[in-house]
């Protein structure tokens, strides 16, 4: 599964060339740290957690036998360390949950989404994103952003198949729902117009 | 057909919106940080030098060497402990030329190569150990 180039390298490196590693690490960084953040919410705390999750894999690499891909071999690493990181600082983590998920209107969620310049609204959706509980919000970032494939999720957060599709749907309804109600009234607010 | 509908639409607009999101990038330094922690790493998991014989090993050897010589200073000869009925003389097994006829060499200085011999042995036995368990890590 994993591609014949990063074989290559991981081969390398378990005979011995750690610098190997390095290409690796390169290629990989930024999906890693990308994670971590929409994880932790934080770029010191996600730097961290991305530069241990590479530390633990190449402690572990003789343990990686190309099952899965080894992206998300290394996916795997990142969500466990960051559900850790959260798990040790609960109070900090603690998110704005919203309990009901109410709207249904797509139509009026992107009206409002619309109305931004296309950076603002990139923007906007981060922030939207980071209020939903971290298990939705990286389940939706893998699937929509990293373009992972239920399969790959499910090895990821070792949750079934029908676990992922639900929190999938729910995420996707949160979304929603925090963007009408959070982005419309600021909305209003700064530029007077609905 | 109306739910899926909805479904539908709802992966849409994920879709378009968070696809919009720019992706973050780490530090400039992140990849030489990584593997400065891992040479670090290396260097730790390389050899950790520790002592051959343990402190236990050295107080109980010093312990037998310190009985030894409270016995021999109490008057009592080596012989009385069995020595003497150790027969040294190989000569008369072993039908060879005797190279080291005109040397002579004192009982204490047998004695003093008898226990040489068992400490580079008793060394070998502990550096095989000791190699075996790192080899092993």
């Amino acid at each position: 599964m994993t591609t014949t180039n990063d074989q290559t390298y991981i081969n390398r490196t378990l005979k011995g060339d750690t610098n190997a590693f390095s290409f690796l690490v390169e290629q990989y960084k930024g999906m890693v740290y990308s994670l971590a953040l929409k994880m932790m919410k934080n770029r010191e705390e996600a730097e961290e957690v991305s530069q241990d999750t590479f530390i633990k894999a190449y402690k572990k690499l003789d343990k990686f036998k190309g099952e899965s891909k080894f992206s998300t071999w290394l996916y795997k690493i990142t969500y466990r360390n960051c559900l850790d990181a959260i798990k040790k600082n609960k109070e900090k983590y603690r998110n704005d949950t919203i309990d009901e998920i109410t709207i249904n209107k797509i139509s009026e969620a992107e009206n409002i989404l619309e109305n931004l310049e296309r950076k603002e609204r990139a923007a906007v959706m981060n922030t939207c994103l980071l209020k939903l509980p971290e298990e939705e919000r990286s389940i939706l970032w893998m699937f929509y952003f990293e373009e992972l494939s239920l399969k790959e999720i499910i090895t990821v957060t070792d949750l079934s198949e029908a676990n992922v599709k639900v929190k999938l749907h729910r995420a996707r309804k949160r979304l929603l729902t925090i963007v009408k109600r959070d982005v419309e009234p600021e909305l209003i607010n700064h530029y007077g117009r609905k | 057909m109306g739910e899926n509908k909805h479904i539908e639409e709802l992966n849409a607009f994920a879709k378009k919106y968070i696809n919009e999101i720019e992706k973050e990038s780490p530090s400039i330094d992140f990849t030489k940080n990584v593997m400065h922690s891992i040479m670090e790493y290396e260097k730790s998991e390389i050899y950790t030098p520790n002592s051959l014989i343990s402190k236990r090993t050295w107080i109980l050897l010093a312990g037998i060497l310190m009985v030894g010589i409270f016995y021999v200073s109490k008057g009592k000869s080596l012989g009385t402990i069995g020595f003497s009925k150790i027969n040294w003389d190989i000569s008369s097994k072993i039908r060879m030329p005797n190279l080291f006829e005109n040397i002579s060499v004192s009982n204490i200085m047998i004695y003093a190569c008898f226990f040489f011999t068992v400490l580079i042995f008793a060394q070998i036995y502990f550096l095989k150990k000791r190699f075996e368990t790192n080899l092993k890590s």
